[in-house]
């Protein structure tokens, strides 16, 4: 009887069975649309904007004419410094605990607490720069105190990132390194590094994407609506391609005036980030392919 | 050896400097926030302070707003009893005739009526004599602006309580006359905007991992993948600018509404901003499901989809629901989405269509306007406080779930 049953349903069943699969692939094919028609939408309508004299000059006419040359400078002015924090701090705080640090409860608490820093929100960093670089330490409103912000923010990203890299060298490279008579910071540096070095690089990569697009943390602590000359000093505030992109669409009297701009400036944000991201997955592919 | 000691001492002394900075995040947040508990801020009734003569020391003081009810209905009379030198304190007042008089007295009185030894004055002109005349005696009250030589204010302040500033419903920030930090209406836009994202970014990041971990061809993936890690980089204020472009004119035309930002579209693209988290944790602990599992019901005659549905997606269940808090976690604390489309009324929603302001929206927006040190600075950082507190909380969630999952996955296995 219940043989029987089964036959007759198998029919149902397998219905059953196409129609869940068919709404799975709808959600994939959801999702590669939506980005499309983002990507696209800002393509197409940003493509028309871009021009040797908008990415080479100063805004002009109240913003409604020139080009967006301070923001990118500026954006670049933080993630570079954003790195040069972060990614010494980071690889060597990897290092220390994979390598040098004894596994106890204290490693653990740090590594729990990395990794749920990571997933604090950034307007909350942007809090924390404010309150520490710029009102304590007196930076102003600066690159220095931005690219410390965001900084920070990439730091719990960067650790994790490269910790996971690290553990995951096995441990006989290791032992084999340590039997040949090497020191602990010769297999480090000679055996561990290397191996781990896509691991460690795609991760950085992949947070220098994401310091170039925030803009939350520095909205209080590095960027400027308007500067009218190149920064001069890192104590300096600047214009920044995502600050410049909220400001011209939320703020001004000339909001439909500089859509074109907005438009051209969230091109070049998008260009600037995929192609930042496209590099690490490019690189981690390529990695992954000789590790095979 | 000294070398290696020292190269060890060189990376514990970096990290501990990474880590050591990593934990004052928490501390600065609450350096910052505390004083809004603590430090009471200057008030007005409507726009009326209490002033006193110049020569009353008493106003480098403050007064609650009890104890200047109680000094405006006679039940205190003395300068002693509000930390001043002895001496009977008059009160001078607008008369209950005049506007002035009657905003103040109602708002500040209620039911109760004016000290017996009151004197009443018609005009600010003649308040400003009666203070300076009657000397250390006096106390009366003016607009802030109308206040000139030898009076000074004398001010009222109140301090936020814990429980109202979390319980309460009214945000009104500065320039709103009196200011109010209760945050109760944005903490609920946050939870209520994230919610509904979650109906949303669920069903999607879900279904798309099963997608891409069950039934999808390798070849498939090798473009599903590199998209989801693309949706996941996309800035978010480019996001939100297609909100505001886009998705926000649709609304309005389709739906018929005064405005296309609103907390339907604010959860429409923080569903989107969700799902890359979503996808890619679920897929992952999908993958972690044993292949002796699936091959087990295989062999029992399910089919493919009953064995994803009934085998794989119960025993990864907990990685899934880790991922899902992941996601709603990001959505929380995304900042410029909000910012942008929410529309920023700081008020309750009724409907689907209705303005709101989430928390990050809310700390984005004033703190460019709030005067560093003021009261409005520390009520936001208490909101970054609270922030920081629940992201933390639902990430320890994520994380312990996820262990239990790890678990249960090996039994199974």
């Amino acid at each position: 009887m219940q043989h029987n049953n089964t036959k007759q349903n198998m029919g149902w069943r397998k219905i059953k069975e196409i129609i869940a699969h068919t709404l799975m692939r709808i959600t994939g094919v959801i999702l590669v649309g939506v980005l499309m028609i983002i990507l696209l939408f800002v393509i197409i309508k940003g493509i028309g904007a871009i021009n040797w004299e908008f990415l080479s000059q100063f805004p002009r006419d109240e913003m409604t004419k020139g080009g967006i040359f301070p923001c990118i400078v500026g954006t670049f002015y933080l993630t570079i410094g954003a790195i040069i924090l972060a990614l010494p701090l980071g690889v060597a705080t990897a290092i220390y605990l994979s390598e040098y640090a004894r596994e106890g409860r204290l490693v653990r608490i740090i590594r729990l607490g990395v990794s749920n820093l990571a997933g604090v929100p950034s307007v909350v960093f942007g809090l924390f720069g404010l309150s520490l670089f710029v009102v304590t330490f007196k930076f102003g409103v600066s690159i220095l105190a931005g690219s410390l912000t965001l900084g920070f923010l990439i730091l719990p990203v960067i650790i994790r990132a490269s910790e996971e890299a690290l553990l995951s060298v096995p441990h006989s490279y290791r032992e084999a390194s340590l039997a040949l008579g090497a020191t602990k910071w010769q297999t480090i540096y000679k055996i561990v590094l290397p191996n781990a070095l896509s691991g460690i690089l795609t991760g950085s990569i992949l947070s220098i994407g994401r310091a170039a697009g925030e803009t939350a943390p520095i909205m209080f602590t590095a960027a400027v609506f308007m500067t009218f000359r190149m920064p001069d000093s890192i104590l300096r505030p600047v214009m920044a391609l995502p600050y410049h992109i909220y400001v011209l669409a939320t703020a001004g009297t000339h909001i439909e005036e500089t859509r074109p701009l907005q438009y051209g400036t969230a091109l070049v944000l998008i260009m600037l980030v995929l192609g930042v991201n496209s590099l690490a997955i490019i690189l981690r592919n390529r990695l992954r392919k000789r590790n095979r | 050896m000294l070398r290696e000691s020292l190269i060890k001492n060189f990376f514990l002394a970096l990290s501990i400097t990474a880590i050591a900075t990593l934990a004052g995040i928490a501390f600065f947040l609450f350096k910052e926030a505390v004083p809004t508990f603590i430090k009471p801020h200057a008030i007005s009734v409507h726009t009326f302070v209490p002033v006193v003569h110049r020569d009353n020391q008493i106003w480098k003081k403050s007064i609650s707003r009890n104890k200047l009810r109680d000094v405006f209905t006679g039940r205190i009379t003395d300068w002693k009893e509000l930390g001043g030198d002895e001496g009977r304190i008059l009160v001078i007042s607008y008369s209950e005739t005049t506007p002035e008089g009657k905003r103040w007295l109602d708002e500040l009185l209620g039911s109760g009526s004016l000290a017996p030894g009151a004197t009443r004055v018609e005009s600010a002109r003649e308040m400003k004599r009666a203070v300076i005349e009657n000397d250390k005696s006096a106390i009366g009250f003016l607009d802030r602006d109308e206040i000139g030589r030898g009076i000074k204010e004398f001010p009222l302040v109140k301090r936020v309580s814990l429980f109202d500033f979390l319980f309460g419903k009214s945000w009104y920030p500065p320039p709103n006359e009196p200011p109010s930090f209760q945050i109760f209406p944005i903490l609920f836009a946050s939870i209520i905007v994230t919610f509904f994202a979650a109906i949303i970014a669920v069903p999607l990041g879900v279904g798309c991992a099963i997608y891409m971990s069950e039934i999808a061809h390798p070849k498939t993936n090798e473009i599903l993948k590199p998209v989801i890690e693309l949706f996941a980089a996309l800035p978010s204020v480019v996001i939100g600018f297609f909100g505001m472009v886009v998705v926000a004119p649709l609304l309005q035309k389709y739906f018929d509404i005064p405005t296309g930002l609103n907390l339907a579209n604010a959860s429409i693209l923080l569903a989107f901003m969700a799902v890359p988290t979503i996808a890619s944790v679920s897929e992952d602990a999908l993958r972690a499901v044993p292949q002796n599992l699936k091959e087990a019901s295989y062999a029992l005659g399910a089919t493919k989809w009953e064995t994803t549905w009934r085998v794989v997606v119960p025993a990864a269940l907990s990685g899934i629901s880790a991922a899902v808090i992941l996601g709603l976690a990001r959505s929380i604390g995304e900042t410029m989405v909000v910012l942008m489309v929410a529309g920023g009324a700081a008020v309750i929603p009724t409907g689907l269509f209705d303005p709101v302001r989430p928390m990050t929206a809310a700390i984005a927006a004033e703190m460019g306007e709030a005067p560093r040190g003021g009261i409005h600075y520390h009520a936001l950082f208490a909101i970054g406080v609270a922030l920081f507190v629940l992201t933390f909380c639902i990430n320890l969630l994520a994380d312990f779930v996820s262990k239990h999952y790890r678990e249960a996955g090996a039994r199974a296995a």
